[in-house]
């Protein structure tokens, strides 16, 4: 017997209710890339990609020093990124000498940046493959999401995400 | 122990309906907060930034979230934004400029700058020059801090808002 017309009505009504719901009920996400090697995506092959659990109820005040986040693009509002804040509202940062920023010129040392009230500076952990704070500057805290705080697959990896800043980027931030 | 057997009884007598019931009101709450969270929202808008166009003691506002998301912004439109300063707060203003355009800075000044608006970013700008902290402060502001465009006035006079850019002396004659 074929569904009824009142059968499809209400699944195309329901259709994105449910998936809103799963959304909410299972916010996990998958990890592209390698700027965060080798908290995520260890694996130097780059044929799986970890899953991981996203925080979404976070203020985004309460985010610290440290956090792995997942945050808007600046430069495209349909591209998530996975970084970890370096800096908060107050902090000075001095960007990357190694990776070259247009944050400084080519020649000239670079100069300690000031973070701006309501901004952030966020870095992948692999420096030399993560597109970060050090070429679009300091981003405003709102384009943050969510904070990343489980590695759910492989289980191999599976653990909490910590936060804490790597020990060779501490002294850059003044 | 007559008067349980009977309660017992009726209870067996509506559970087919009450069981709908409630199937019901879940589906109809989680259309709701889909509704609530993806497609509409109604927010009160204070301050003197748009103050031909909404008054300066508070409007409320119809908006939709989708707009912004499938790149149905246009310049003129008035939109709902985070603030780049302070994440828990939600700006209201006109967009003036989308990516790749050429903007003036502020054209009242006698030394005036244009900028190029680079990708993912829009150029907003309180209708009010004199009193409002927009693009001219903040600089370009990324596409992802969007948070809905502005279709109607519902509250204290219902109007419609227009998209893109209108001659003044046709939406306020004088």
């Amino acid at each position: 017997m074929a569904p009824s017309p009142v059968f499809w009505r209400r699944a195309l009504l329901l259709t994105p209710p449910a998936a809103y719901l799963f959304a909410s009920l299972f916010p996990f996400g998958r990890v592209d890339g390698r700027s965060m090697q080798p908290h995520l995506n260890p694996n130097t092959n780059q044929l799986t990609r970890d899953v991981v659990f996203v925080n979404y109820w976070k203020r985004p005040t309460d985010y610290q020093h440290g956090d792995v986040v997942n945050l808007i693009a600046p430069h495209n509002p349909h591209l998530l990124l996975t970084k970890r804040i370096i800096g908060l509202p107050g902090d000075l940062i001095l960007p990357n000498p190694s990776t070259g920023s247009p944050m400084h010129g080519p020649s000239d040392p670079p100069h300690p940046i000031f973070i701006p009230k309501g901004h952030c500076w966020v870095e992948g952990d692999e420096s030399f493959h993560s597109t970060d704070s050090n070429q679009f500057g300091p981003i405003p805290l709102g384009l943050v999401q969510g904070q990343v705080q489980y590695v759910v697959w492989p289980p191999a990896n599976f653990g909490p995400v910590r936060s804490d800043i790597p020990p060779w980027k501490r002294k850059r931030v003044l | 122990m007559a008067y349980f057997s009977l309660l017992k009884e009726q209870l067996r007598q509506i559970r087919p309906q009450a069981a709908r019931f409630a199937l019901f009101t879940l589906e109809g709450c989680l259309l709701g907060l889909f509704l609530k969270e993806h497609i509409v929202g109604v927010a009160p808008c204070y301050g003197p930034s748009m103050l031909p166009t909404l008054h300066a003691t508070g409007d409320y506002l119809l908006f939709d979230r989708f707009s912004h998301r499938l790149g149905n912004i246009q310049t003129g439109d008035i939109v709902l934004c985070t603030s780049p300063s302070d994440p828990g707060k939600v700006i209201c203003k006109r967009v003036l400029g989308l990516p790749g355009d050429s903007v003036d800075i502020d054209p009242r000044r006698a030394t005036t700058k244009k900028i190029k608006i680079p990708p993912g970013h829009v150029w907003l700008q309180g209708d009010n020059m004199a009193h409002s902290v927009d693009s001219r402060f903040h600089g370009p502001i990324p596409m992802g801090l969007l948070q809905g465009k502005v279709r109607a006035v519902l509250f204290p006079s219902f109007k419609l808002v227009q998209g893109g850019l209108q001659k003044i002396g046709e939406v306020y004659p004088v």
